[in-house]
């Protein structure tokens, strides 16, 4: 394998996607986590005051994974807790119940996150920086791992997918994992070995 | 099997050996043991707790949540202690339950102690099920094994006043269910002491969903659970009256639609709401199974109706005092087509290679319908003899229950197999038999010393299905022992359940009859007890066991 190569695919990849999500208004998301302590992060903001309109619909009856989510409100350098849904609440459209989230909020402008896990990953306290419960533990692969909402008769929960849609935010941007970062950066070192090389 | 409408009352002048009568001792006082008082028809926890399905490191823990008001998900902790007071903590959890599983709960906590008993408790909504007790399987040297076997828990024809003796004894391992938990019938359909929920034929999921909710319901049924873990095996009422692999007597898809859809919808229903392990999830008809209790004793616990299953063949050519009959070789019937199978072709070579293999002192078959023959002398002179009156019992399919005693007996190729004793329910009565391919042959099976048994069977009474009530004096069983010389025991009138206590030297089946169904009530008689010894594969007489010494505190 060629692993220069890789790096840089992976870098290039990475980069279009956050260029893609860098847009206006209702926005559907979508990604992957891997292990049962992972977190996704997503920027957004709102250049007024309004509500934002957060919704989960990946769960699917047991296909992915049960998600969660907390709303995050930038404050100089720190995030502080804003509202976090695990499971949406019942309709008549859901007789049967979900474990998908909703955060229906009405937010002032300003910049905001979104971070998403796989539930019971709660936030530990109202900072960010305080982290998840989940975040001391070895990571779990979703495929070795027995989420609480799965099924106990007929194991689900295996799909490591997710989606989201967010309405009313100016903007919305993925926020790179810190994997991500570093391959970026490899891929960065690498494109630049290659031009000394040249 | 439901309504026995195979036994009738026997013609006036026939033959009556009542070698055995009940013994009829007095109401076994329990006064040493906490009354289980649990009782909730409203909060969170109004089905209460249950375990089943345990293994020498884990144990199925369930429970149900009522939520107040209907929501998308519940949040349910367990805790999972060493003592009745909780207090030492080994295991504790999290799970979640939503309306899509009908709120049900249940988790399987594993790293366990082999024959240990645990203490457990859920919470919910801001409240606390009760706690429940229960206990993992022993492993290597086992000097005792001691559980209670149930069937036909009929809660329209009846109180489970079974169950709640059986929630009394704090000295048992495990109890049995051999099917029939829930029955399908409309109200009134079949027992009229109760109320059935819902009022109609249960067909559709929710159906299933609601009579199961109303059986977890019942008070004795709550305190039963709560004490001891369960292994069941489900027999034709969990779905529909003597049910096969495509079909059932009591299904009729002109009007209720799809049998594989009522299938599905009943064991949801039943996985939702029974304490067991799914055996196979890529077919949930399958629930075949086997328990080792160290090596004192395998249980192998059957599936004999939906998963392979043929057909009942109803062909009943001859005329008996009991009823119409059938003989396996009435020409044209069916009955001796090696095709037709009660387990299917895998779950026999599975049976097989477990009697075979297993290094177990003793194989307990835990199995829905009688294993035993039964027949019936004609009422016809002109058509003497003696036929099989129930073609839904193995009777129905005898080329099958053949190759199973030729696994007994062995062959050129296979010892033979020892020590298996056949634990049976369905047809709400009690019965001790000695299993032989030549049962009406005193040449080759001798009634008095048991010479050419291969096994023993001993079929518990229902807990509250109604038997042959009307057989006050005994004659019907009395008749019944005669013509069927293998028949140690038979009573035909009375509910309760079996006490098996099994060491290495001798497996017995005792007999505890309940006073009552009609009314809540405390009495139970001891009847009978049967036992097989080491090696021997027929019964003898025995007397009741004692109560083990100090057993584990039943739940508070």
């Amino acid at each position: 394998m060629n692993i220069k190569l890789t790096l840089n695919r992976i870098a290039v990849g990475a980069a279009l996607a956050i260029a893609a999500s860098a847009s206006f208004a209702d926005e559907t998301l979508t990604g992957t986590i891997g292990f049962h302590n992972d977190v996704r992060a997503y920027n957004f903001s709102l250049s007024a005051a309004g509500t934002v309109d957060i919704f989960s619909t990946s769960w699917q009856y047991g296909l992915n994974f049960d998600p969660a989510a907390s709303v995050w409100m930038k404050s100089g350098n720190a995030y502080t807790l804003v509202d976090q849904n695990d499971d949406d609440g019942i309709s008549a459209y859901d007789p049967n119940g979900n474990f998908n989230f909703r955060l229906q909020l009405s937010l002032g402008a300003g910049d905001y996150q979104l971070a998403l896990v796989a539930a019971p990953n709660a936030p530990v306290g109202t900072l960010l920086s305080q982290g998840f419960t989940a975040d001391a533990e070895a990571p779990i692969s979703l495929a070795d791992w027995t989420q609480p909402s799965a099924n106990p008769n007929f194991p689900d929960q295996k799909g490591g997918s997710y989606s989201f849609t967010i309405n009313g935010a100016s903007s919305v941007s993925a926020v790179p994992e810190p994997a991500t970062c570093l391959l970026m950066g490899l891929g960065v070192a690498g494109l630049l070995l290659r031009r000394r090389a040249a | 099997m439901g309504r026995p409408s195979k036994i009738k009352p026997v013609a006036a002048g026939t033959s009556r050996r009542g070698f055995f009568k009940s013994t009829g001792t007095a109401a076994m006082a329990l006064a040493t043991l906490p009354a289980t008082s649990f009782s909730q028809t409203a909060g969170v926890f109004q089905h209460g707790v249950a375990s089943g399905d345990p293994l020498s490191d884990r144990v199925i823990l369930w429970t149900r949540v009522t939520p107040a008001t209907p929501v998308s998900s519940v949040t349910v902790t367990y805790v999972m202690a060493a003592d009745p007071g909780l207090t030492q903590i080994v295991k504790s959890g999290s799970i979640k339950t939503n309306p899509g599983r009908d709120n049900t709960v249940k988790v399987d906590p594993t790293g366990l102690l082999p024959g240990t008993t645990y203490y457990y408790r859920f919470t919910a909504l801001g409240q606390n099920s009760p706690v429940g007790r229960t206990k993992t399987l022993p492993v290597g040297s086992t000097a005792s094994l001691r559980f209670a076997v149930v069937s036909c828990s009929n809660y329209a024809a009846g109180y489970f006043n079974a169950y709640a003796r059986i929630a009394e004894r704090a000295d048992l391992d495990l109890v049995m269910h051999l099917g029939d938990y829930i029955y399908e019938y409309a109200d009134k359909g079949y027992g009229t002491a109760r109320s059935s929920l819902p009022v109609n034929e249960i067909v559709s999921l929710s159906d299933y969903r609601q009579r199961h909710a109303q059986y977890k319901s019942d008070v004795d049924s709550v305190a039963m659970h709560r004490q001891h873990p369960l292994v069941a095996i489900w027999d034709d009422h969990e779905t529909a009256n003597n049910s096969w692999k495509d079909g059932a007597e009591n299904h009729q898809s002109a009007t209720e639609g799809d049998w594989a859809t009522r299938v599905a919808n009943a064991l949801q229903a039943y996985y939702e709401w029974m304490p067991v392990r799914v055996v196979d999830t890529t077919n949930p008809r399958k629930n075949s199974r086997s328990y080792s209790f160290g090596d004192l004793a395998e249980l192998v616990m059957l599936e004999e109706r939906v998963n392979a299953r043929s057909k009942q063949i109803e062909t009943y050519a001859h005329a008996t005092a009991f009823g119409a009959g059938f003989a396996t070789n009435d020409p044209g019937a069916g009955y001796d087509d090696p095709a037709r199978s009660m387990l299917g072709a895998d779950e026999e070579a599975w049976l097989s290679n477990r009697l075979r293999t297993s290094q177990a002192k003793w194989k307990l078959l835990g199995q829905g319908v009688m294993f035993a023959q039964l027949k019936a002398p004609s009422s016809q002179a002109a058509d003497p003899g003696l036929y099989y009156i129930n073609s839904d019992q193995w009777d129905g399919y005898e080329p099958a229950r053949n190759r199973v005693y030729s696994v007994l007996a062995g062959d050129s190729s296979n010892a033979p197999v020892n020590n298996v004793a056949v634990l049976t329910g369905d047809i709400h009565s009690s019965w001790a038999a000695d299993l032989t391919p030549n049962a009406y042959n005193p040449a080759l099976y001798n009634k008095t010393t048991g010479t050419g048994s291969l096994a023993v069977e001993f079929v518990g009474t229902s807990v509250s299905s109604p038997g042959v009530d009307s057989d006050t004096t005994g004659q019907i069983a009395g008749a019944l022992k005669y013509y069927n010389p293998h028949f140690k025991y038979i009573q035909l009138t009375k509910r309760g359940y079996m006490l098996m206590d099994v060491n290495p030297d001798r497996i017995v089946g005792e007999w505890w009859h309940v006073g009552t169904v009609a009314s809540p009530s405390t009495a139970q008689t001891f009847a009978t007890a049967f036992k097989v010894l080491d090696g021997t594969n027929h019964l003898v007489a025995a007397t009741q066991t004692t109560n083990r010494v100090n057993p584990p505190a039943l739940a508070p």
